[in-house]
């Protein structure tokens, strides 16, 4: 099984946080995304079951080099670093048409990448290889089983509330997970230090023939800003409200007032409010 | 692709400079389930009715199935001018790769600006699937779109978990945007329209699945992982003690709920450990979360913020969990918990 996996390098968002003064992010500490620790580490036990071997490929700025050092830390055979200065700042769509082209090289089973990045989330770059590559795709995935005999996989998709849709399909393909895919592969010393000694292959933008006026992006970054308030339900300004109130409303993004509702009842009483809050909000329905 | 509509064909009437740069319109993605239209698609339908007055165009439902032609009934209520239906008996249920062909083709041979598609399993799917089809944008769980006055289209979303917002202007036509319409409340258009249907033909091939879903899974919403549950009942040192969990698992089946709880209560072994919500547990986006006994010290609070609505139950009306209820009952939860037991088991049952 030879299998691919795409893994990026995001600031850790857990720390991150957007400066006003400066107008920029701060506290930025590059780590490789989570999801991506996951999928390596599933490849790296595809690579165990099933033998072959496991390439990890980026895209992005010299400092990105480090998430492939980690790769191969963990265990991966080889490490792929697509840089080039004509690659900064690219958009999705890019990214995918760059990877793929750089993987149609390779030879594959296998295509692992994660259902979302931890930073930008665009949930869009294992579908644009998909379509480059003309493959499958299975997305949402949450457990893999390969038959090697048949060159298939079988696949658990994630579906609301922890349903799963069974999936079969031919290989070569590609997946993009979940982080329940597989808990993390804890690499022995001697294969943290055989990875000390492996290279990471640098391809630029010559050297895999890419044209820069073939990159054409679906999308234009015009701005990094102060996130807003989280809209929770449209405002409908209720007309009964003073001035005052209605602009705070509107200042607030609409997002109504909490703790506005709060109930002391007896429990019988406090419960119809819950029912009644339930069947509003559409959790629950009368039965007819 | 044939159309026979009911009525005349606006683009047909469109000037031929349009027509190379694509309409005016907006677009959405109907999903339905039963034979029913889901409530998130009215909403769509709003949010495309919005869209399309800022660009001027029209808001059009694209709705795929089996039998789907009744589905955009009521659709006109929200401002839908038309609805665009694809029946066929291999488009029963959702598949990524038949939708696709359908939807690619449907939109190529009208190119609206805007596609919208709710942020669901199936939408979270589609939506890149079809972007990588027809090249065009994407902007996945958007917040705002704005519309300027030559019709270029940018959009905000949130990234870096919710610690900053990115504006981004679309490039390409259709922009294709995904919304988690749980954040958009419902109303009606002030002016309701009368949805005129289009049934468009498209040839299938039955043969396009590549992938094949073998088995369905259904999770029981009480033993999932509180991660990835509907409803969650978190559960603190307010419980008391042990004999009082019984009642919270009575409630948690009626519900179909998924029991987890505070440190205090993983540490008094009520909740096994993986069951923890919070930095030390897990994170949780129920679109209810039960929070009963719980104070709401940041350590927990972190994880839940994308939990849809907040019911708390407390004795202290200040307990700093308050601030985040969006229905906040000052309670004893060992006697609210019974009691609601009591009364859904009489009169509702579960949505999902
Ligand atoms: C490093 C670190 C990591 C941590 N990680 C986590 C974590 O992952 N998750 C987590 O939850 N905590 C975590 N904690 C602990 C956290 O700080 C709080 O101590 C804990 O969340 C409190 O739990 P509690 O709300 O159940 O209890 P309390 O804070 O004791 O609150 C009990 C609440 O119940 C109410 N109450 C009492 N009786 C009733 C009744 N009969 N009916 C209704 N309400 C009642 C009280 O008014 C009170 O608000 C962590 C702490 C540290 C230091
Ligand atoms: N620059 C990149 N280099 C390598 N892989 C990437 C890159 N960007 C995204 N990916 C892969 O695509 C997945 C989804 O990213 P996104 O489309 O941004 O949500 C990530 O989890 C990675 O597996």
């Amino acid at each position: 099984m030879r299998t691919v996996v795409c893994v990026k390098q995001v600031p850790d968002s857990t720390t991150v946080k957007f400066d006003i003064l400066t107008d920029s992010l701060q506290n930025v500490h590059y780590i490789m995304d989570p999801i991506d620790e996951v999928t390596v580490s599933e490849a790296i036990k595809i690579r165990e079951k099933a033998g072959g071997e496991v390439t990890a490929i980026t895209l992005g700025p010299p400092r990105t080099e480090e998430v492939l050092r980690s790769c191969l830390k963990m265990g991966v055979d080889r490490a792929i670093h697509l840089y080039d200065e004509a690659f900064d700042n690219l958009d999705a769509y890019s990214t995918s048409s760059i990877l793929a082209r750089q993987i149609a090289k390779l030879q594959y089973d296998l295509i692992l990448c994660g259902n979302q990045s931890m930073d930008e989330g665009n949930g869009f770059v294992g579908a644009g290889i998909a379509e480059s590559l003309n493959l499958p795709l299975i997305t949402a995935v949450t457990r893999i089983d390969i038959f090697a005999d048949t060159n298939t996989a079988v696949v658990h998709r994630r579906l609301k509330g922890g349903d799963r849709e069974i999936v079969e399909t031919p290989l070569p393909a590609v997946f993009t997970a979940e982080t329940v895919l597989t808990s993390p592969v804890y690499p022995r010393l001697r294969t943290i230090l055989d990875g000390l000694k492996k290279n990471v292959t640098r391809v630029d933008a010559q050297s895999s023939n890419l044209d820069i006026e073939d990159i054409e992006p679906a999308l234009a970054l015009l701005s990094i800003s102060q996130p807003k308030p989280r809209l929770k339900k449209t405002a409908t300004i209720d007309s009964s409200l003073s001035p005052a109130e209605r602009m705070k409303l509107i200042m607030s993004g609409g997002v109504q007032q909490k703790s506005s509702k709060a109930v002391a009842k007896p429990p019988d009483a406090a419960a119809s409010e819950i029912v009644q809050f339930l069947i509003d909000n559409g959790i629950i329905s009368r039965e007819m | 692709m044939a159309e026979n509509e009911h009525e005349v064909t606006p683009e047909a009437s469109t000037p031929l400079s349009e027509q190379e740069n694509g309409s005016r319109d907006v677009w959405f993605f109907v999903a339905h389930r039963d034979g029913k239209l889901e409530e998130a698609c009215l909403k769509l339908a709003m949010e495309a009715r919005k869209l399309a007055d800022k660009l001027g165009g029209e808001a059009l439902a694209v709705i795929i199935g089996k039998q789907v032609k009744h589905l955009p009934g009521n659709l006109g209520d929200y401002g839908t001018d038309k609805a665009v239906v694809v029946e066929d008996q291999h488009l029963e249920v959702y598949s990524g790769e038949a939708y696709v062909d359908v939807l690619a083709q449907l939109v190529e041979s009208s190119r609206p600006s805007i596609l919208l598609i709710a942020a669901s399993t199936i939408g979270n799917d589609l939506a890149p699937r079809l972007t990588a089809r027809l090249k065009a944008s994407l902007v996945t769980r958007y917040t705002e779109i704005e519309v300027d006055k030559e019709g270029k289209v940018t959009a905000r979303r949130a990234v870096h978990g919710g610690n900053a917002q990115a504006t981004v202007r679309a490039l390409r036509k259709p922009l294709i945007a995904t919304i988690d319409t749980q954040l958009l409340g419902l109303q009606k258009a002030k002016e309701a329209k009368n949805t005129r249907i289009a049934e468009a033909k498209i040839r299938i091939d039955p043969k396009t699945g590549i992938t094949r879903v073998i088995d369905y899974l259904k999770a029981d919403p009480c033993a999932v992982c509180v991660s990835e549950a509907e409803i969650v009942i978190g559960i603190g040192k307010g419980l008391g003690s042990v004999e009082n969990l019984a009642a919270v698992d009575e409630l948690a089946h009626v519900l179909g709920a998924s029991i987890g709880g505070s440190r205090r209560a993983t540490d008094e072994h009520w909740v096994a450990d993986e069951r923890r919500i919070g930095m030390t547990g897990k994170t949780i986006s129920p679109s209810l979360y039960l929070i009963c006994g719980i104070s709401g010290a940041f350590h927990h609070t972190l994880s839940i913020k994308e939990s849809q609505l907040k019911v708390v139950v407390n004795t202290d009306p200040n307990a700093p969990i308050a601030k985040m209820a969006d229905l906040m009952i000052v309670g004893d939860m060992q006697k609210v918990i019974p009691e609601l037991t009591k009364q859904l088991r009489e009169i509702v049952r579960p949505t999902r």
